[in-house]
């Protein structure tokens, strides 16, 4: 399987281990990413916040290059803000004919919105995908309970993204469960973690954070797995609030991939774990031990 | 030539504001034929009719055009009007200048012009125009009412009272419907059970009466006074002639069922009785899950029996009958809201329950013996949220429509559990409180002084924590959001049609409206009856209702089958389809095409040249025949017409617009 | 009778229900959008209210209020609403009449401005550099300071950005976006 894939800014960043798990996770289930060529920002989420034509045009330009580039190929992004701006754009190209020639002027290119644009949880959860992960899978991490959280933007709004179940959907916890967790039945999952405005209201976005985790570990979860940098940053950073203001406990976040990895046998350094906010290598490595296998951290 | 006089109603204001009646009485006279034109304020009423009937002595007339509303509205009334006079009944005809003219105009002048046209076409129709004559048809005098609910049972109860053989289906195996399941019934909190039970005994009892259980409608023909009905009886596994109801078999069933009738909450055995005070008080056996049924091994109820009641090789028995009238009561249900709403838990909290849940919890023949307790622990609970609307007023997700009944049972379970378990907190969120009922707005002002805390507002979102369930909303008076820690939820969820209610509509070709409910023939004058003859409706199944409107319903209904009962024979309408056999070849077109199978070829001799030869020709079933007029565009040599719209009349009225 | 200046407001207000493709009649004020709004505790008029506004033909409570700047754009109001009310299409298009009228929140602004000068430059997002600049222009440079020695440690965030290297196309694109911005597609 071959994508085009957009990484997206925080991926290049501050989301290091949740690149080099994907990396590595995409190798081992055989599936190709191609970068696309010279890909700019898709504009998450300034860039619609004052000017419409722009919000649109920052990820049409990306997406444009992709179907120029590697017409056979559909699209796909590990950010869900990313993921949200380019199928955005992709749907309002499709439906809206004055958009898509607006789009077009601005970018200076044609834009025929011919391919999809995927998240992660898609194309992992494709029957090709499950097998190969299935098979490559240690089973290492039995027992360990996780909360899966999707986000808003990776399932809302139901009209761009299709997405079948807005409120409690299960693809992530099919993955994780096939990784081998045990993904708990919490209901925060499509909960907004308010990353939005993380830099611009932040003392007003924390309780959103706090409720997330807070629910997570009241129904048993010992890790919080994402499908996002922004929401992972997000849940990792202002956990500094959490334990101090509500007395909750810190709890660790990472993304699907690293939870993949691991499963798959990758050690901690391989996907630089240890560059997580809050330390998660160590909830992994004692799940594994409790199968008697080793984590090197 | 033809003395046509020409009627116009004003209706009040609806035509006159937009059509000038008198313009167009006066351009009638013009129109060749016409004898005589008028207009008056309302031609329906007693002064109207009169002006009609004077004008038909004075004048001579031989024919009526009267411009008025649609001919569904006011065809009948003309028609009766003309009984009593020198002209023919069929020599009538009815120009619609308010629904397909006023109505839907607005340029008075242009609205007038289009209304002298419309008189133009029916006047040259009625000068096409031939008498008719009706004949009689005998009436099956017996009823069968479909639906053991409430409704079912009061319409039944009401015709066998009249006199009349009703016999009553309902495919559980018990009579009882919904309001069996009810604890107590609002304002008045009478318990359900003590009086509905009664009238199910009496069903049972009634010397007029056929109770049938486990049975469905399969198959309908025939017609007003005269239908065929093949029902379907389910197999019971239990012979009911000989069954005493004693109960041993059900103690040593080893198989436990998700009891429906406690709406989940306990089990019930494969062979089981409804519920302890079901009619008929005997058991059946549950094919998809009795043991022995399904894997051949077991026996068991079979070796306790004293009187050698079952029979594992009973099946399904299929028979018709006769019935002069059927009535439609087969309620409702409620919408499977954990499907719908993901943001309420979707059905994975256990404390979560649906209204028609904590009717079984608070009953005291129900799982908890009338204990309000919660399902997940037992204990009770200290706070409560009753959440309502889930389902009703949503069209996105639920139904647009308002289930009618739920504010008052909302009120009615704050109150139980207020009631039981005094100190606990109940909130009970709301968009609107809707109390239009005798005693219904009293009753809501009880419960707010028995402590009830409404909220307005719609929960957003149900969740659990720690075993605790948190119902996010806002509180819309004060502007705010709101969490509240419950120990219970209670969703009053939508009504919506009873399963299956398309399939019997459609065997007996009555029409539903656009959330799958039974359509009334006009909401306001005809609110019993289906467009279809012989065919009646009562409760839920029209619309979602409370039992005292249900009841009212039942005994209107019960009334119209009487009244069709009480006669011998009925009237036929002479507007059906006539053969000419020297123009039909026999084909059989029309045959393929009739919905009512209302056409059969048919063996005459006949004679081509000086031979003597049989041939085929369609011959129309006057009993069966509704006037559709189908056969009459399938016959390629035009020997069918419809009496009333003959081919020449249709003609007639185009010519009078396009020449 | 109206004055010209009601007349104006309402004009005004017609026209963005219309860019939005919301009709405030099919709002009829049940809350589930505010009780499920992860924002709705910091705004001051909650996503009912705004609704509210454009009921009773106030546009200005909603131009001016700071629920346009904090909504998230989750799309959990809009996801339940029984009326499929596109409360975040409105709360979109009344930011962009805000910012007509001059009515943007600060905070909103400089971040805002940070972010496109990002670009502007490298055509990707520096996440040290928005972070820092905002927190520096926006009185606020002590915000999430104690987590920058992790960041640099770790190599998350580094001084030479990573950047789009055709950053004169980007630049094009941005002017083409705002001269074109005034002729915002009608067809919406």
């Amino acid at each position: 399987m071959k994508y085009s894939y957009f990484p997206g800014c925080s991926m290049e960043s501050t989301a290091k281990s949740y690149r080099l798990a994907t990396e590595y996770v995409m190798g081992r289930i055989g599936i190709e990413l191609i970068e696309i060529k010279d890909w700019n920002c898709c504009g998450a989420t300034s860039g619609h916040a004052l000017n419409e034509l722009l919000g649109l045009a920052l990820p049409a330009r990306s997406l444009a290059i992709a179907e120029r580039e590697e017409p056979e190929l559909d699209i796909v992004t590990g950010c869900a803000s990313c993921y949200a701006r380019l199928r955005h754009a992709m749907h309002k190209a499709r439906t809206d004919n004055a958009s898509r020639y607006n789009i077009e002027k601005t970018i200076e290119e044609p834009y025929g919105a011919k391919r999809e644009v995927y998240n992660f949880l898609d194309i992992l959860t494709s029957e090709a995908a499950k097998t190969a992960i299935r098979e490559n899978v240690t089973g290492g991490l039995r027992g360990l309970k996780v909360a899966c959280y999707y986000g808003c933007l990776n399932v809302r709004p139901a009209e761009v993204t299709g997405a079948p179940d807005r409120e409690n959907p299960q693809a992530m916890d099919e993955i994780v469960a096939l990784a081998g967790a045990d993904p708990v039945d919490w209901a925060f999952k499509t909960e907004c973690c308010g990353a939005a405005h993380q830099n611009d209201a932040a003392s007003v976005t924390r309780p959103l954070v706090w409720r997330i985790l807070k629910n997570a570990q009241a129904n048993g979860a010992e890790a919080v797995v994402t499908a996002c940098p922004m929401c992972n940053l997000n849940l990792e950073m202002r956990q500094d609030g959490y334990t101090k203001k509500t007395g909750g406990k810190a709890i660790p976040v990472f993304s699907v991939s690293e939870l993949l990895a691991v499963a798959m046998g990758a050690s901690a350094g391989r996907i630089a774990l240890e560059a997580h906010h809050v330390p998660a290598a160590k909830v992994l490595a004692s799940a594994l031990r409790r199968h008697g296998e080793g984590f090197a951290i | 030539m033809s003395r046509i006089g020409v009627f116009v109603c004003h209706c009040g204001t609806n035509i006159a504001s937009t059509v000038d009646p008198e313009r167009v009485a006066a351009a009638s006279r013009g129109i060749p034929g016409v004898a005589f034109a008028a207009e008056y304020k309302y031609m329906c009423s007693e002064p109207g009719q009169q002006m009609i009937k004077d004008a038909i002595r004075e004048q001579k007339l031989d024919r009526i055009v009267i411009a008025s509303c649609s001919p569904r509205m006011h065809e009948i009334t003309f028609r009766k009007m003309l009984k009593g006079t020198d002209v023919n009944p069929y020599m009538l005809e009815i120009a619609n200048i308010r629904e397909q003219c006023s109505w839907v105009h607005t340029d008075k002048e242009k609205a007038t012009a289009k209304a002298v046209d419309l008189v133009r076409m029916s006047v040259s129709k009625a000068s096409k125009n031939e008498p008719l004559f009706t004949s009689t048809i005998p009436v099956t005098k017996k009823a069968l009412v479909i639906g053991g609910g409430i409704a079912g049972i009061q319409a039944a109860l009401d015709i066998a009272d009249a006199g009349h053989e009703v016999t009553l289906i309902e495919r559980e195996p018990s009579i009882g419907g919904k309001m069996a399941m009810l604890d107590k019934t609002f304002p008045t909190l009478d318990c359900s059970a003590c009086i509905s039970t009664p009238k199910m005994v009496d069903v049972g009892a009634h010397p007029n009466i056929t109770l049938r259980t486990s049975c469905e409608v399969t198959g309908v023909s025939g017609y007003i006074g005269n239908f065929e009905v093949s029902i379907r009886q389910k197999a019971r596994y239990v012979n009911h002639d000989v069954c005493t109801g004693c109960g041993l078999c059900e103690t040593k069933c080893p198989v436990k069922v998700t009891s429906e009738f406690n709406q989940g909450l306990s089990t019930r055995p494969a062979i089981f009785k409804l519920f302890p005070q079901a009619v008929p008080s005997k058991p059946v056996i549950d094919k998809e899950h009795c043991r022995k049924l399904r894997e051949g091994k077991c026996g068991i109820c079979e070796k306790l029996c004293p009187l050698g009641c079952i029979h594992y090789e009973d099946e399904d028995r299929d028979f018709t009958e006769p019935f002069g009238a059927i009535l439609i009561a087969t309620g409702y249900r409620l919408i499977d809201w954990g499907a719908l709403y993901g943001e309420y838990g979707g059905g994975r909290y256990k404390d979560v329950l649906s209204g028609l849940q904590f009717e079984r919890t608070v009953n005291a023949a129900g799982p908890t013996e009338g204990h309000i307790v919660r399902p997940s622990d037992g204990k009770e609970p200290e706070t409560v949220v009753i959440v309502k609307c889930v389902g009703s007023r949503d069209p996105k997700k639920g139904k647009g429509y308002c289930s009618r009944a739920c504010c008052m049972y909302a009120a009615k379970h704050a109150h139980q559990i207020l009631d039981k378990l005094p100190g606990t907190r109940v909130f009970l969120f709301y968009i609107d409180v809707r109390t239009p009922g005798k005693g219904y707005e009293e009753f809501y002002d009880q419960t707010r002084k028995d402590g009830a805390v409404y909220v307005r507002g719609r929960i957003s979102k149900i969740y659990e924590e720690k075993g605790q369930l948190i119902c996010q909303g806002e509180d819309t008076l004060l502007g705010q959001q709101v969490r509240v820690r419950a120990d219970m939820v209670i969703l009053e969820t939508a009504m919506e049609p009873s399963a299956g209610v398309e399939e019997l509509t459609s065997l007996l070709g009555v029409a539903r409206d656009g959330n799958n409910w039974v359509q009334e023939a006009h909401p306001k004058l005809r609110p019993v009856e289906t467009q279809v003859g012989g065919v009646f409706l009562a409760g839920a199944c029209q619309g979602p209702k409370d039992i005292p409107d249900t009841v009212s319903q039942a005994s209107a209904a019960a009334a119209k089958v009487i009244g069709l009962l009480n006669k011998s024979e009925m009237e036929t309408s002479p507007m059906i389809s006539a053969v000419e056999r020297d123009k039909c070849s026999g084909c059989g077109a029309c045959v393929n095409i009739c919905p009512y199978t209302a056409i059969s070829l048919q063996e005459i001799d006949d004679r081509l040249g000086a031979r003597r030869i049989k041939r085929e020709v369609a011959s129309v079933n006057a009993g069966l025949c509704q006037g559709c007029g189908a056969c009459t565009s399938a016959c390629r040599t035009g020997a069918l017409d419809l009496l009333g719209f003959k081919n020449a009349q249709i003609l007639e009225e185009v010519d009078a617009l396009c020449l | 009778m109206q004055s010209e200046k009601q007349k104006e407001q309402k004009e005004k207000l017609d026209e963005l229900l219309r860019k939005a493709d919301v009709r405030q009649y099919d709002c009829y004020q049940c809350g589930k959008c505010t009780g499920g709004c992860p924002m709705a505790h910091a705004m001051d008029l909650k996503p009912r209210g705004v609704m509210r506004c454009t009921q009773i033909g106030s546009l200005e409570r909603i131009v001016k209020s700071n629920t346009i700047w904090l909504c998230t754009g989750c799309h959990t109001c809009v996801e339940r609403c029984p009326h499929d009310v596109n409360i975040p299409n409105l709360i979109e298009e009344a930011r962009y009449l805000a910012a007509e009228m001059g009515y943007v929140r600060r905070d909103s602004k400089i971040l805002n401005e940070v972010f496109l000068a990002n670009i502007r430059m490298f055509g990707r997002n520096h996440e040290m550099l928005l972070a820092g600049l905002y927190n520096m222009l926006s009185l606020k440079p002590l915000q999430d300071m104690p987590t920058v020695p992790h960041m640099l440690t770790h190599k998350l965030i580094g001084v030479l950005p990573h950047q789009t290297k055709n950053t004169a196309g980007i630049n094009r694109m941005i002017a083409r976006a705002e001269k074109f911005s005034s002729m915002r597609p009608a067809g919406k």
